[in-house]
């Protein structure tokens, strides 16, 4: 079930040119959940992050910390909800956080996926993931 | 998910967007001053709107440090020590949050219990992010979190700009260390498998990750010291290190030897899953297989593609235990865009219908697509039929997932 709140609605709001950047922001955080499955958590402490990407980098630092799921969730939601930003920079920063939690998790890339993709919007969601559908097995005869 | 949790701090929390985006609080705007200050040093990209002059933000940290260090005493020694603070505390929304902790208040009713003393900035307390640290630290200290968790999540309403500082306080006060503490070996293979060069570090840290700390830390209680420092050395920072010896400590005394044992085991059967597909993955397949993909694709498609009008009028107008069992050979992603077209009052009659039925087989999914279909035709008819008898005006794509899913015997 998801909930819904009109001040969160219309704080995650923004054009349809800005979503449109969207998929290719979930192929590299689906990238970057593949090399912390390869290597591990601590893989990627040293690598710089992008200026927007604190929240991924402290969340990553959360998730060594070995907090629970449950924690992990409260405390980056109180980021989110009391930060100062809002439209494309909030949801952005919404999909970082729900990547986080996925990672915490374990999810596989595929899983991933699914919850990142509907943050683009139905149209553009299944357009990413039939693009990031990995090839069909060949068909029994 | 993560919006969900944010739906309810949006409702607990004074947020009021201005125009043009940026929050503003009823109780704390951010001065200009301020603001220059925050700019000046190497801030954030995620600004707390609650963020303020370090002297400010130095008074907030020292009132979590006083609170999260009185709540680890009252854990080691019982309720006496939380009752002696109650009575020497000055501060009166720390001196109410102990009495609260020292009562038992249920988790739930901590809010409530802070509004009904004039504690919450909805019933008038001047300073809002101090009241939601309290509020927040005392719902966990209530809950027996470890200080560790209360301390991060109090100075998560600062922002990202403490959360070194923090993490150094934590290490200062919370890193005592296991070697002090006596080895405690449980026989088993946990230790092997775990040095065992096949198994890469992403496995071991992602078998951590998916076991959850009271596993781990149940599995590793009875494991020798080098094992726990692998472990460590993978998964943990500083901090987490310490968390991590804190839970080993606690299910030493808490768990008997047969417990931690079918820990290990539990552990073990986890890390070797991980060559398998993992849950979701297998749900997936169970899903997905006996269902005919090319189907799915094509109604999923279908639903996708589709003017929104158009698919509100065929949703509305179909049986929904027809809808639930088409569900069946739908793409999550179709799902989402199906019951978004559907008011709630029949979204709700679709979850019924869906946990009501029965897995279908293929001839009988083609069947309810094909009347799917043939409803989608009928809705798209009328209006071609005014203006002309040609052919329906549909997209390529549209007709061929139609013609596809018609045709199919």
């Amino acid at each position: 079930m998801i909930m819904w709140n009109a001040e969160l609605a219309k704080r995650l709001s923004c054009t349809e040119k800005e979503k449109a950047a969207l998929p290719e922001l979930i192929t590299s955080l689906l990238d970057l959940a593949d090399k912390l499955r390869l290597g591990g958590i601590k893989s990627q402490s040293g690598v710089e992050l992008a200026k927007d990407q604190d929240i991924l980098a402290y969340g990553l630092r959360m998730i060594a910390e070995g907090l629970s799921l449950e924690t992990l969730e409260e405390i980056l939601a109180i980021y989110l909800a009391t930060s100062t930003l809002s439209g494309y920079e909030f949801l952005t920063q919404c999909i970082y956080t729900e990547a986080i939690l996925s990672i915490a998790s374990g999810d596989s890339r595929e899983l991933l996926l699914r919850k990142l993709a509907p943050y683009c919007g139905a149209e553009k969601a299944f357009a990413l993931l039939k693009a990031q559908e990995p090839p069909r097995r060949a068909e029994t005869p | 998910m993560i919006i969900n949790v944010l739906c309810e701090l949006h409702r607990t929390l004074n947020l009021e967007t201005k125009k043009g985006g940026a929050e503003k609080t009823k109780s704390l705007t951010r001065s200009k001053k301020v603001a220059e200050k925050l700019n000046q040093a190497d801030a954030v990209h995620l600004q707390s709107r609650f963020a303020a002059l370090p002297k400010k933000t130095a008074i907030y940290l020292e009132l979590a440090a006083r609170f999260v260090l009185t709540v680890a005493q009252y854990q080691r020694e019982g309720n006496q020590r939380i009752l002696a603070a109650a009575r020497e505390e000055r501060r009166r929304l720390l001196k109410y949050a102990y009495s609260l902790i020292a009562s038992s208040t249920a988790p739930e009713l901590v809010r409530q219990a802070f509004y009904s003393a004039g504690l919450s900035s909805a019933s008038g307390y001047a300073d809002e992010c101090e009241s939601e640290m309290f509020i927040t630290g005392t719902r966990l200290a209530i809950t027996k979190a470890h200080p560790v968790v209360i301390m991060r999540t109090m100075t998560a309403y600062l922002g990202l700009q403490v959360f070194d500082q923090v993490e150094s306080w934590l290490l200062e006060h919370f890193s005592g260390k296991l070697e002090d503490d006596e080895e405690l070996i449980i026989p088993g293979d946990l230790s092997e498998i775990l040095s065992d060069t096949r198994l890469s570090p992403g496995q071991i840290d992602l078998a951590v990750r998916m076991a959850g700390h009271q596993l781990i830390a149940a599995s590793l209680a009875g494991c020798p010291r080098q094992t726990v420092d692998l472990v460590k050395s993978l998964s943990y920072s500083k901090l987490g290190e310490a968390l991590l010896d804190w839970n080993i400590r606690e299910a030493r005394s808490r768990l008997s030897s047969d417990e931690l044992s079918d820990a290990q085991s539990a552990f073990m059967e986890l890390l070797g899953s991980l060559d398998e597909p993992n849950p979701a993955e297998i749900r997936q397949e169970n899903w997905s297989s006996g269902v005919d993909e090319s189907l799915v694709a094509d109604i999923s498609s279908l639903i996708m593609e589709l003017d929104e009008r158009i698919l509100k009028s065929v949703v509305a107008s179909l049986d929904p235990a027809l809808l639930a069992s088409l569900i069946q050979a739908m793409e999550p992603i179709a799902h989402d865009r199906l019951f978004s077209c559907a008011p709630s009052s029949r979204s709700k009659k679709i979850l019924n219908a869906l946990e009501a039925s029965q897995a279908l087989s293929l001839n009988e999914l083609t069947r309810r697509a094909q009347i799917f279909a043939q409803k989608v035709l009928s809705e798209l008819a009328p209006k071609v039929r005014q203006s002309s008898a040609k052919s329906l005006q549909l997209s390529a794509s549209l007709r061929q997932h139609l013609t596809s899913i018609l045709s199919r015997e």
